[in-house]
């Protein structure tokens, strides 16, 4: 049986953010060395914790 | 090397304490001439009383049981260390536990005849009365060798592990009225149910000690000089200022919205759904999915200092 996970359509989703938590994430956004923008940056932080935290299951 | 300069010491019997000042770089040694009593500690800046020790934020800085290298530090906002511990040949050490005081040995133990059962409350509060302050001013404190723990959400003394010739340095990193006292409770196990003395020492700091100081300023460390209303009050009865008008300036940043829209491929969309099912994340809406697992992952990576979260300190 094969353990991966089934493979769905992709899909967006919006996160609200507020002003101090946007201007946290801008820091984040200036200091990239691959210059990624908020969105790539807000995906990336959840797709390495939802990976961490179905490995620590 | 040339060895430090003794610039005081004195040996403090039981259930008794002294108030002196500790200058910046000068260092404070505490230690132990019997078998083990524990230490609590109170400090103020020297020249601005307002400013004293916080159990709570060297709580949140280095937990429960600070040793050698963590700061004691000062209550917001002034928030800055106003000692480090620059050596501790135990390691037990607790910031977690409140002093004891009259009313706990009453409450415990049931001594309600006067004069009260000796507590750390009144012995800081007769120690710090040369300086002019009141039984008000006590905080709680800096609980040197004292060897507690944490069960079950339950705090927990544990005996005292300290024997003579033990000891910790603090280095004073502003000037300061260093309070030591001898902790007074003897029907606990704070000091194996023994009261002891405690020798103190104070040295002009050498030039290994100074350089364990620390200039750093964050921005938001704040004096007097920058609160809104920088009087102290004088008398004990509150009344209202009539002229109040409350400044929040970061409301509207709060209340401001950013939307941004996440693209997630198919094997971040399986995650997603993944996580739905996830107890952790009952009545969570996909947005606050991505935003909770965001937030986590910034702290992981990216905060400084403890990061109070499960397993990751």
């Amino acid at each position: 049986m094969s353990s991966k996970p089934k493979l769905t359509s992709a899909k967006t989703v919006t996160v609200e953010i507020n002003g101090q938590q946007e201007d946290m994430i801008q820091k984040l956004a200036a200091n990239d060395p691959e210059m990624r923008s908020i969105e790539e940056i807000i995906r990336q932080g959840f797709s390495e914790f939802a990976k961490s935290k179905r490995l620590s299951r | 090397m040339a060895e430090r300069q003794i610039v005081d010491q004195f040996v403090m019997d039981p259930t008794t304490g002294r108030g002196i000042p500790v200058m910046r770089g000068q260092v404070l040694r505490i230690k132990q001439v019997g078998k083990g009593q524990c230490l609590d500690f109170n400090a103020f800046n020297l020249h601005d009383y307002k400013e004293f020790f916080h159990c709570g934020r060297t709580r949140h800085m280095h937990g429960l049981n600070p040793t050698k290298g963590d700061h004691l530090w000062s209550a917001p906002p002034r928030d800055r260390p106003m000692f480090t511990i620059i050596e501790d040949t135990v390691g037990t050490n607790d910031v977690n536990y409140p002093r004891c005081s009259a009313f706990l040995f009453e409450f415990h133990f049931g001594f309600d005849k006067h004069p009260a059962h000796s507590n750390c409350h009144d012995i800081l509060a007769e120690t710090i009365r040369e300086w002019g302050l009141t039984p008000d001013d006590v905080h709680d404190s800096f609980n040197g060798f004292m060897h507690t723990g944490v069960n079950n959400g339950k705090m927990y003394i544990d005996r005292m592990v300290a024997s003579a010739g033990d000891y910790i340095e603090l280095l004073a990193q502003i000037d300061t009225l260093a309070v030591p006292i001898c902790c007074g409770a003897d029907v606990m196990a704070t000091s194996n149910y023994e009261l002891k003395a405690l020798e103190v020492t104070i040295f002009d700091g050498d030039a290994v000690d100074h350089s364990k100081l620390v200039d750093h300023k964050y921005t938001h460390q704040r004096s007097p000089a920058e609160f809104r209303q920088p009087n102290i009050k004088a008398d004990r009865p509150l009344y209202r200022d009539e002229n109040y008008a409350p400044e929040w300036p970061w409301l509207a940043n709060v209340k401001a919205r950013f939307p941004y829209t996440v693209t997630l491929d198919e094997r971040e969309t399986a995650l997603l759904e993944e996580m739905k099912g996830d107890p952790d994340f009952f009545g969570f809406t996909e947005e606050e999915i991505v935003r909770f697992c965001f937030f986590r992952w910034y702290s992981i990576n990216h905060m400084a200092g403890l990061k109070h979260l499960s397993g990751q300190d």
